[in-house]
């Protein structure tokens, strides 16, 4: 059962001629199995439940693919930090519905990994109630075969706080698409993604920030390094929805491009249904700048040895934001890799 | 014979396209263990000077030789030179965000060493030269001159001069910009360097303050790319007193 399924749509249209606003994706789905995908969750506070959660957006062509999949669906609810590991051995489709407990101030990390298997699709759903506070913290270490559909929905209730830091080093084709509803009033949203691609992997990247009530922000930022034939497309969206008066947002960019072969494609997007809004978009893209290249080449370091201390002092900000020893290990290795 | 550590011969560059000239005709040598002073006026090639015997792809040599213990180095790169042993303080330092200067210490010391340095020993090396130099020890966890203010950022470079203990150190304006105390704090550090390390500093400086606790052996005033005087450390007076006019008329 091979389907072509159009993912990481973005919500403006205006752009289908650029052949930038979605992608098509052939994914069996038939071919995918939830008993691949194993789930090991530590942490304490955690109560599960079959509630049914319906997040009100158009349905997407990824929530088709996950209806086809037929994961199974848990809505697990925290009110203390979490650690999460999700590994993929063969084709497999994983749905998930996290709560955060309202007034809750909680830590999550999530690390995708895989043994094999060429599709791994996650979806997830986070809902903050009130006033709660999630930083969430999403790795991704797949192997270099995989197609990875990652797909976040979340729904951020009053004076709710998510901030999202995620690191993209895996998989051969990733689709990474998040949506979030600034639902609640002075509900605040954070992003910020790393990635590292090099040989001809590719990264597809769809954000979203819905501005829907009054004095609400979001921050998205994603930054990267292409080397070889990597490319990477990102389309960030801030929709100010009618009624979200005095709502802030902002969406950047830094991209290092590290050879000459690279596709770097951005589609920043701002669109405006109120007027009482503040919305920026910035971009930085190029290479390592000469000037730093020249004060380190002072301090010893020859082009190749500078450029990648520049990488990894790219990476440090995230990877010290990882408490989990082990994990900073794996991810620390995983750099050293491509570095090498 | 007295041990020659740096020869320049001729030396001529431009810069750009165009090829505008800058250094011309510029000879200098410097004994092991000398200190040696440039001065002149804003604009009269001072940094390109030393960006040159350092290496900047920016300046382009047109003709003449830099000789480095023997060796023309001429052609090679900013990273080899650094090998041999010469350090450049620079007199804008760049910002390397992401990088702390305790990691980015270690790693310049391993590259020009060649040598892996155990954490303990360079952790002590690191406190005892922040210590020297007066710099909380918290600045060694802060990314390389992010957000230092631009003191700070002197500070550091002569830090990283003590860390590396390089032959040769040419000092861009290390001075400028410091306030009394951090005058005299660098100028400790500086003689440190001098004392514990038998090393060689050409100084480039407008001031005479930070030289006031070093022996100076030579002094050169650099005017429109060339050297128009060169004398003892006394000259250094002779200029704080008088200015260049002699020299720019001369
Ligand atoms: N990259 C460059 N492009 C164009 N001109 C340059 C460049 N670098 C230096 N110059 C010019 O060369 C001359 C010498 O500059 P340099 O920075 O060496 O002077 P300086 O003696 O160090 O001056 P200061 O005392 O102000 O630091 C100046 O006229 C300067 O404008
Ligand atoms: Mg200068």
């Amino acid at each position: 059962m091979k389907g072509s399924f159009n993912v990481n749509t973005s919500p403006s249209l205006t752009f289908a001629k650029l052949n930038m606003n979605g992608d098509n994706v052939g994914i069996d789905t038939g071919k995918l199995n939830r008993d691949n995908v194993r789930q090991v969750i530590t942490g304490g506070g955690i109560t599960e439940s079959d509630e049914r959660i319906v997040i009100p957006l158009p349905k997407t062509d990824e929530d088709r693919i996950f209806e086809l999949a037929e994961p199974a669906e848990k809505v697990m609810r925290l009110t203390e930090d979490a650690s999460i590991i999700l590994e993929f051995c063969g084709e497999s489709a994983i749905q998930r519905v996290i709560r955060v407990a309202s007034k809750k101030t909680v830590n999550v990390i999530e690390v995708t990994k895989g043994c094999g298997g060429d599709q791994a699709l996650c979806s997830t759903r986070y809902i903050l109630e009130e006033g709660s506070r999630l930083k969430l913290i999403r790795i991704q270490i797949l192997d270099k075969g995989t197609l990875y559909i990652d797909d976040l929905k979340a729904v951020l209730e009053k004076d709710s706080y998510l901030e999202v830091v995620r690191i993209d080093l895996g998989s051969h084709r990733s689709y990474i698409g998040s949506h979030v509803l600034l639902d609640g009033k002075n509900a605040e949203y954070k992003a910020h993604g790393d990635y590292l691609l090099n040989g001809d992997q590719r990264l597809d990247i769809n954000m979203i920030a819905d501005h829907i009530a009054p004095d609400t922000v979001s921050d998205m930022r994603y930054d990267g390094v292409l080397i070889d034939s990597a490319s990477k497309l990102f389309r960030g969206t801030l929709d100010f929805k009618s009624g979200c008066k005095g709502a802030k947002g902002s969406e950047n960019e830094e991209v290092i491009l590290l050879s000459e072969d690279v596709i770097n494609q951005s589609l920043p997007i701002i669109l405006c249904g109120e007027e009482d809004v503040e919305g920026n978009h910035g971009a930085s893209v190029g290479k390592i700048s000469d000037e730093i290249i020249y004060y380190l080449a002072t301090r010893g370091f020859d082009e190749e040895s500078a450029t990648k201390l520049i990488i990894r002092s790219k990476f440090n900000t995230a990877v010290s934001q990882i408490y989990d020893e082990k994990i900073r290990g794996d991810l620390t290795r995983r750099i050293e890799e491509v570095l090498k | 014979m007295s041990d020659i550590i740096l020869e320049i011969k001729d030396l001529s560059t431009t810069v750009g396209e165009e090829k505008t000239p800058i250094l011309r005709n510029v000879d200098l040598s410097v004994a092991r263990g000398e200190t040696h002073i440039i001065m002149g006026p804003n604009g009269a090639g001072k940094s390109t000077l030393g960006f040159t015997v350092m290496g900047s792809p920016v300046y382009e040599v047109g003709s003449g030789k830099i000789i480095f213990e023997g060796e023309d180095i001429t052609g090679l790169s900013a990273d080899k030179r650094a090998l041999k042993g010469i350090y450049l303080s620079f007199q804008n330092p760049i910002e390397v965000p992401g990088i702390s200067m305790r990691s980015f210490l270690r790693s310049s010391l391993q590259q020009i060493t060649g040598e892996r340095i155990k954490y303990s020993d360079f952790n002590k090396r690191l406190e005892e030269a922040m210590e020297l130099i007066d710099m909380d020890p918290s600045y060694a966890d802060r990314d390389v001159n992010v957000g230092f203010s631009g003191g700070e950022k002197k500070k550091a470079e002569i830090l990283q001069l003590l860390m590396l203990r390089p032959k040769l150190a040419i000092l861009d304006e290390t001075d400028s910009g410091l306030d009394v105390d951090a005058v005299r704090t660098v100028s400790k550090g500086i003689r440190a360097y001098k004392d514990k390390y038998n090393g060689t500093l050409i100084i480039i400086t407008h001031n005479a303050a930070i030289l006031e606790s070093l022996s100076v052996d030579k002094t050169h005033i650099l005017v429109k790319g060339r050297i128009v005087g060169s004398g003892s450390g006394d000259l250094t007076d002779e200029i704080n007193r008088k200015g260049f006019e002699k020299y720019i008329n001369g």
